[in-house]
């Protein structure tokens, strides 16, 4: 009885830890826009859409990605609200990155220069990962890396 | 040997003007419905067909992806990892079946609207038989009239019934009131 009862457990235990072929995965970035614009504080929307290869509902835990304009550290990223995330569905990450005041950085790069304000392309780089659980699996980190070219017409 | 020539010229030039095998074409998007309006999650479901033209090449579709539109809001991104086999002169669908967060839909205290404007936008990866890759992209939009689900409808009888009984409670509790005041006179 004790020999089945601790195949049975190992055999559980063998089809929780057993994962996808794939992990979940990046898959893109979309819905770029201006949320706010003023002297004092810019929020710039963006939503980031990853994969739940798992055919389990999974937890976001962490959400760590940085914003690079023009090869420079522009501020970090805030999730926006709650995410859910369905079995083996794409799913929705709102982010918000907000520079309250405008760094040197931005200064630099955006008002200085003014390339950006007079329609001019500039290179953006969201770079980071997030961390993602699905139950009977252990936490997994998902990197991810956008880089694009972006007007201000892309913006508003 | 020219009336030969002559004769053979018009052949050749009919058989260069041989038309390129026509490629695999998105054709529409079929039962799109949106139902549970209302509850915590709102259901997408669609199929979206292509055709291949093809006389004798087989295709296989390696993904689709599909941004959904909502009344011009953004509500999520659908993605399609099955394979399925594309057979010469045929049609395949793929089953779109999507949950939306309804709060994306519908604002708090909002009552659904008798129509919304849905829009499928994206592209599918085909493989050909060599294993070359073909995109195929799509943008479809159409105006449908959300699905009242039979447990809906339940819920908006009982609603109702309950409404009543509370109109007529009411009604009974002004007719006491009336009676005590009488009786106190």
């Amino acid at each position: 009885m004790l020999h089945w009862l601790l195949t049975f457990s190992l055999l559980f235990a063998g089809a929780l830890v057993a994962g996808p072929d794939q992990p979940p995965y990046y898959v893109k970035m979309k819905g770029f826009k201006i949320q706010s614009f003023s002297r004092k504080k810019i929020e710039i929307l963006a939503t980031a859409v990853f994969y739940n290869t798992y055919n389990n509902k999974a937890k976001l835990e962490e959400v760590e990605i940085d914003v690079f304009l023009e090869n420079k550290l522009l501020g970090k990223v805030s999730q926006v609200g709650d995410v859910k995330i369905p079995k083996l569905s794409a799913f929705d990450i709102p982010l918000v990155l907000t520079l309250e005041p405008p760094g040197p950085a931005v200064s630099n790069s955006l008002w200085q220069s003014g390339r950006f304000l007079f329609g001019q392309k500039v290179t953006i780089v969201y770079k980071g990962h997030i961390k993602l659980k699905a139950i009977g699996f252990i936490p997994i980190k998902i990197p991810m890396e956008q880089k694009m070219q972006v007007s201000i017409k892309d913006l508003l | 040997m020219k009336s030969l020539f002559a004769l053979l010229l018009p052949l050749l030039v009919l058989s260069g003007c041989k038309t390129p095998e026509a490629a695999p074409e998105f054709k529409s998007v079929y039962e799109v419905n949106l139902s549970g309006l209302g509850r915590k999650t709102t259901k997408l479901k669609a199929l979206i067909a292509f055709t291949n033209p093809s006389e004798n090449k087989n295709y296989t579709l390696a993904s689709l992806m599909a941004d959904i539109e909502i009344d011009g809001e953004d509500v999520g991104t659908f993605i399609y990892n099955n394979s399925l086999a594309l057979k010469p002169k045929s049609e395949f669908k793929v089953p779109l079946s999507y949950g939306i967060d309804s709060d994306k839909i519908l604002k708090a205290g909002e009552e659904p609207s008798d129509s919304y404007g849905v829009r499928l936008k994206g592209f599918a990866l085909l493989l050909d038989e060599s294993g070359e890759k073909i995109k195929i992209t799509f943008d479809h939009t159409e105006t449908i009239k959300p699905i009242v689900l039979r447990e809906e409808r339940k819920e908006e009888r009982l609603d109702k019934r309950s409404e009543k009984k509370m109109l007529r409670d009411a009604r009974k509790l002004d007719k006491s009131i009336e009676r005590l005041e009488k009786k106190e006179k």
